[in-house]
């Protein structure tokens, strides 16, 4: 049983650490593996995820969102944080067209990550100026600035665009917050 | 006000997108402490999830790497006490008088293990952190209480059964569970016959099918002292691509690096 297995950690129950580790520890590695320079890294860098998914398992609210995109949202800020210490940025793979399609790149075992495919759909939604800067610094870790220069859209207009954007895909989502009445 | 807010916004933003500086961590907070009702991880979340989108996960978290995220787990949380040991018989009433490498070795060795970790605690003030959440006493594990854990938690658990030859009975049943994505296993005997450890030993061998049949995967070697059930914790000394199929032999003490298969004590083929 993989539901409530956060609320598990949290409690202190070790069983649940392992099958923490089973259920997502493919995922933490994929992400940690495209955020991280080399293999070395990327293995410093899921010991760290990980002692903060522990830390912060109590905090998870499974009525916000489940508990593979809580898990990444640990692992991305960990991540980032890592790309900014060492001034990095992620492989630019394929800068000219960044598309995200449910096909073929699609992994078939993320087909259980329903936030992963509602976002799919969410980021087919947004215009398309909205799209390419949650792309560019979702998928290619860029910063504002760097979106700036190589779109040629004002710094404050990405700015705009990164909010307004990110906005109406967790609306679209459901992904529930409590600051949504600032967000407006 | 509206200002303060719209700038709280926009940092939770930057968080969840770019990552921010030191000061713009230290104004996110500080707008934070005073706005507390604002707190809020709702687009770092959705940014994660639009992450996800694009990910392949189909490479597995490397098994050592599990291994040792585990053991920093262990370090920063368990009790010295509740420290398991490795995936070896402890005392049980089910494991009747296995002896894996020798029960007084294993005994040693947890004894070793709690000791260190509870001296490294000390030494580096491990103890004074403040864990998640209090962790409670766990009784010790059998290996009875590990399989049934495996077979319960790990989806990919196969069972398989000890073949009956029926013109030669043996007289052993019993299964083999084995995870492949948690590189796991027990083996469970009835009516394997004790050995005589000064003369031989057991040894487990797993055919992998990625691997020449030639030369299978050492399970590990252990020893039976009754003949009642016994569950032994399966110890690949490398990692098992797809097993198909299990053979326990007979082996000088020590076990050997390659068998000539003389004597074989059981056999269990998957899918069979």
């Amino acid at each position: 049983m993989s539901e409530g297995l956060l609320k598990r950690i949290s409690e202190g129950d070790r069983a649940a650490v392992q099958e923490c580790l089973k259920k997502y520890g493919g995922l933490v590695w994929s992400l940690a593996r495209r955020m991280c320079p080399s293999p070395d890294d990327a293995e410093d860098a899921v010991q760290e995820i990980f002692i903060d998914v522990w830390k912060h398992a109590a905090r998870f609210d499974e009525a916000q969102a489940s508990e593979a995109t809580f898990i990444a949202m640990i692992a991305r800020r960990r991540l980032i944080d890592r790309l900014r210490a060492g001034n990095r940025r992620l492989a630019p793979s394929s800068l000219e067209d960044v598309t995200v399609e449910p096909s073929d790149g699609f992994d078939s075992k993320l087909q259980t990550y329903v936030e992963a495919r509602q976002a799919v759909e969410a980021l087919k939604s947004l215009r398309p100026e909205q799209r390419q800067v949650l792309e560019l610094s979702i998928y290619q870790g860029m910063s504002h600035q760097e979106i700036s220069d190589r779109t040629g859209i004002p710094l404050g207009t990405v700015k705009t665009h990164a909010r307004r954007g990110l906005i109406q895909m967790r609306e679209m989502m459901g992904i529930s917050g409590s600051a949504k009445e600032a967000a407006n | 006000m509206i200002e303060k807010k719209e700038q709280l916004m926009d940092l939770q933003t930057s968080e969840a997108l770019f990552g921010l500086s030191a000061d713009e961590r230290a104004e996110l907070d500080r707008l934070t402490r005073e706005f507390p009702e604002l707190q809020d991880d709702s687009l770092a979340l959705t940014a994660a999830a639009v992450a996800m989108a694009e990910l392949d996960t189909s490479e597995e978290l490397p098994a050592h790497l599990s291994e040792s995220v585990v053991r920093e787990y262990e370090r920063l949380y368990a009790k010295p006490s509740t420290v398991p040991g490795p995936a070896a018989p402890i005392a049980s009433p089910i494991v009747g008088n296995i002896g894996l490498f020798g029960s007084a070795r294993l005994g040693w060795g947890l004894a070793a293990a709690a000791s260190a970790l509870l001296a490294f605690n000390v030494l580096s003030g491990i103890s004074d952190r403040s864990p998640v959440a209090v962790v409670p006493q766990q009784k010790i594990q059998t290996p009875a209480d590990e399989r049934a854990a495996l077979m319960s938690s790990a989806g990919d658990a196969v069972t398989v059964a000890w073949a009956v030859d029926e013109k030669k009975p043996s007289g052993v049943t019993g299964d083999v569970v084995w995870s492949q994505s948690q590189q796991k296993g027990y083996m469970r005997f009835k009516g394997l016959a004790a050995n005589d450890r000064s003369k031989e030993t057991y040894q487990l061998w797993i055919f992998d099918a990625n691997q020449p049949e030639a030369t299978p995967v050492d399970g590990g070697v252990f020893d039976v002292d009754s003949d009642g059930e016994v569950i032994v914790p399966i110890d690949a000394k490398i990692r098992v691509g797809d097993a198909i199929a299990f053979a326990v032999t007979v082996e000088k003490p020590g076990g050997v690096v390659v068998s000539k298969r003389e004597k074989i004590a059981a056999i269990a083929k998957v899918g069979a």
